[in-house]
């Protein structure tokens, strides 16, 4: 039986939308997610970090469209095969759309690759406290980060975070994260309630150019798991309820564990909350990770 | 024969099939949550029929680490 919209058009989607009613249903989500959480205003200064995926390329180009300042931001982290394809769509979206790109890398801030520094294991751990040391760091001049975090991410992150016992990481997700102490720069999430597979439609429709490849350590990661535990179990409306519900205990969450002072890394002088950075921790460094450039 | 092509790897597969979206990705051990399904360029939702000559896109929705 052939599925119609309320416009009188066949369905594209099983939500019941057709091209037309999907493209503006999924652009009027992320309007409102943006107006209801206050995410940016008009004035803001607005770096999108950018993976050259199709969620960092959909929220870049709906930024741009709305008229917001935007600059893309991009970590390479060193992935042969993965990154590299990634990344060279992302400079060619950003050519054809004139939207201004940074682009730094762990080569450049570290002084080595993600491929050369990974011993076995995960490499998630690693490579996102590196990507946040960098946006960090390169974010400073701008008033938000915005990231293409979508539903499913924020679903995963929330399962993971409870499964693992991190409340006080749970604390720190919603569409907004980070302070407003002037140190940090906030970071937030246009895409908060759209399923990946919604965007990836948003993509299709769109025709970005985008490579839809999955990066080579993603599978050895607890993510991995939980995103396909999550996708075999739970419908779009589940994790679209999980998220909601979560979002009325995230208040009492932060009371009962409140953030930790912002300060200064006392080995490389970045923004910590403790009293050396993640990264140093992690890179095990007796001076600052980045010659010079502190 | 329906031919089906899989981005993901670049897989082809030529099975002889008819009737709904839902079922082909049953038949592909696919998750519906993890793919769009094209014909002709135009996405198709569950319910769809397909018929035994349809040359079928199949695109992973997962991508990313």
């Amino acid at each position: 039986m052939i599925m119609f919209c309320a416009c009188g058009q066949k369905a594209i989607v099983d939500d019941g939308y057709c091209k037309a009613c999907f493209l503006e249903h999924f652009e009027q989500t992320v309007t409102e997610t943006i107006e209801r959480f206050q995410l940016i205003q008009s004035s803001d200064r607005v770096a999108v970090a950018v993976s050259g995926g199709k969620d960092s390329l959909t929220i870049l180009y709906l930024l741009k469209k709305w008229g917001y300042a935007v600059t893309a931001l991009c970590v390479d982290e060193g992935i042969a095969g993965y990154r590299d394809h990634t990344l060279a769509d992302a400079q060619k979206f950003c050519q054809q759309q004139n939207i201004p790109l940074i682009i730094t890398s762990f080569k450049e801030l570290f002084g080595f690759t993600l491929d050369e520094q990974y011993q076995g294991g995960s490499a998630c751990l690693t490579c996102g406290v590196l990507r946040r040391y960098a946006l960090n760091k390169y974010a400073q001049k701008f008033d938000k980060i915005v990231t293409g975090h979508n539903l499913d991410d924020e679903v995963q992150s929330i399962l993971m975070n409870f499964f693992k016992g991190n409340l006080a990481l749970a604390a720190g997700l919603g569409p907004v994260s980070g302070t407003t102490d002037g140190l940090f720069t906030q970071r937030v999430k246009p895409l908060y309630f759209c399923t990946e597979k919604e965007v990836r439609t948003y993509a299709f429709l769109m025709n970005f150019e985008v490579s839809y490849n999955e990066c080579p350590y993603a599978r050895e990661s607890f993510r991995f798991q939980v995103q396909h535990a999550l996708n075999n179990t739970f419908t779009r409306q589940e994790k679209l309820n999980l998220a909601r519900n979560f979002l009325q205990l995230l208040p009492a969450l932060k009371h009962r564990l409140p953030e930790s002072t912002v300060r200064h890394c006392q080995q490389c002088g970045e923004i910590s909350r403790g009293e050396l950075c993640k990264a140093c921790v992690l890179l095990k460094v007796s001076s600052p990770p980045i010659e010079g450039n502190v | 024969m329906v031919t089906v092509h899989i981005d993901r790897g670049n897989l082809y597969q030529a099975l002889d099939f008819v009737g709904t979206v839902q079922g082909l990705c049953r038949q592909l051990t696919l998750n519906p949550e993890e793919v769009l399904v094209v014909r002709r360029g135009e996405l198709l939702v569950g319910e769809d029929q397909i018929e035994n000559t349809d040359e079928i896109k199949i695109l992973y929705v997962l991508s990313g680490g």
